[in-house]
């Protein structure tokens, strides 16, 4: 019974890890895998391959491509308002028509093969235009939007004119930065 | 998807310190007694390596020196060579068969060393490599 | 079209393999493994009888196991210098 929900489970793990769209995830659902993988092998009676499984495939192999995640293809998109202190996920969920944007921004980096990553920061936004780590910045100032785009980044025209298109409804602007001159003049 | 309020976490940091001397307590368990129980040197050089691993999570330095830890690795190996040439394909191995338990211990030793250094160098070389 | 012969094809073989395999337990001829688990203990004064394979009796993979280990390592020192590649 234990043998049949464990094998079950393993060949359900690994469909959705091969069908899940966002890639990190798929990584956590592989990382479940091999920890299941290595119940398993406890329970054929092989301890030795059961800790080598868990302790490899389970953790630093996890990590090695949570890193690799990190270092190549991550879109980041930093999320701040104005009481820059006081953000948290719930406001980005609760607003519909906000969360739909960040919805539709996330569809947008899965489509061009992209690994969206939303954070919701608690720095000011001088301070993040310094840093220059993200590509994305959208900042709120009550119902105003600002969306700032790196300009290194392929992706921006195509993101702008999106927002525009989509969302005149919303009150947005959409800026774009350099990376050298943190912040210059505006193009609504 | 979405990720929680970016801060360097100091519930992490606590976590690690406080599993530290467990880690290694652990780690060496399962090299030592590899020859009588479950495990042995690669599975407990594994989970030293999560040592080093762990500090990285934590602090993000790279103050540990890389090219020192290949150079002991790789005389490592070649100790790792030579002791089973001399032990196990040579006769000593069956002229003093007492021995068999210290070659034991000794080996999985070497090998769980040389196993946390190579594996804390492929992440950290990985981790520290700036694309780009 | 394809996609539906791929998963055809698979489903296919898959079965075939099972048809071919069923019914059949894997008993190998197997006096060294018969050996090995009677006279472990005395041969090498392990308690494991796994680490008594893989430091005694077979030893050699686990040497090539370590080379294994450090020409990846190796590699890794290769092919990601720290902050050459900019």
């Amino acid at each position: 019974m234990t043998e049949a929900i464990l094998l079950l489970l393993l060949v359900l793990l690994a469909i959705i890890a091969v069908e899940t769209q966002i890639l990190r995830m798929a990584v956590i659902f592989l990382g479940i895998f091999s920890l299941l993988l290595s119940f398993l092998y406890l329970y054929y009676g092989a301890p030795d391959v059961a800790i080598a499984e868990a302790v490899m495939a389970s953790g630093l192999v996890t990590l090695l491509y949570l890193t690799a995640l990190k270092r190549h293809r991550v879109y980041t998109i930093r999320f701040t308002n104005e009481m820059f202190r006081e953000v948290d996920d719930r406001y980005i969920i609760e607003g519909t028509r906000r969360g739909q944007l960040l919805r539709e921004i996330e569809q947008f980096c899965i489509s061009k093969e992209l690994e969206p990553q939303i954070i919701c920061t608690p720095e000011d936004l001088p301070s993040l235009l310094e840093k220059r780590s993200s590509d994305l910045i959208i900042r709120q100032e009550g119902e105003q939007l600002t969306v700032y785009g790196n300009q290194d980044n392929y992706f921006v025209d195509e993101l702008e004119m999106l927002i525009i298109m989509r969302y005149q409804d919303l009150n947005c602007k959409f800026i774009r930065y350099d990376e050298e001159l943190a912040l210059h003049e505006e193009a609504s | 998807m979405i990720e929680p309020v970016e801060k360097d976490t100091s519930i992490v940091a606590v976590i690690t310190g406080v599993l530290y001397p467990f880690i290694i307590v652990f780690g060496l368990y399962v090299i030592l007694n590899g020859h009588n129980t479950p495990g042995g040197g690669f599975q407990g050089g594994a989970i030293l390596a999560v040592l080093f691993i762990g500090r990285y999570l934590v602090f993000h330095t790279d103050d540990f020196s890389i090219h020192r830890a290949h150079l002991v690795e790789k005389a490592l190996l070649v100790v790792l060579i030579l002791v089973p040439v001399l032990f196990v394909f040579g006769t000593l191995s069956r002229r003093y068969p007492q021995w068999n338990e210290a070659y034991l211990i000794f080996m999985n030793l070497l090998i769980g060393f040389k196993v946390a250094l190579g594996l804390t160098i492929v992440v950290f070389r990985y981790a520290f490599f700036e694309d780009r | 079209m394809k996609q539906i012969a791929v998963v055809l094809f698979v489903v296919l073989l898959m079965g075939f393999v099972l048809y071919l395999s069923n019914g059949e337990r894997e008993m190998l001829p197997n006096e060294v493994s018969r050996y090995y688990i009677e006279n472990f203990t005395a041969d090498t004064g392990a308690g494991n009888a796994v680490a008594a394979i893989y430091l005694n009796y077979r030893m050699y993979d686990t040497i090539f196991e370590a080379l294994i280990l450090i020409t990846s390592v190796i590699g890794m020192m290769h092919f990601f210098t720290i902050g050459g590649n900019k």
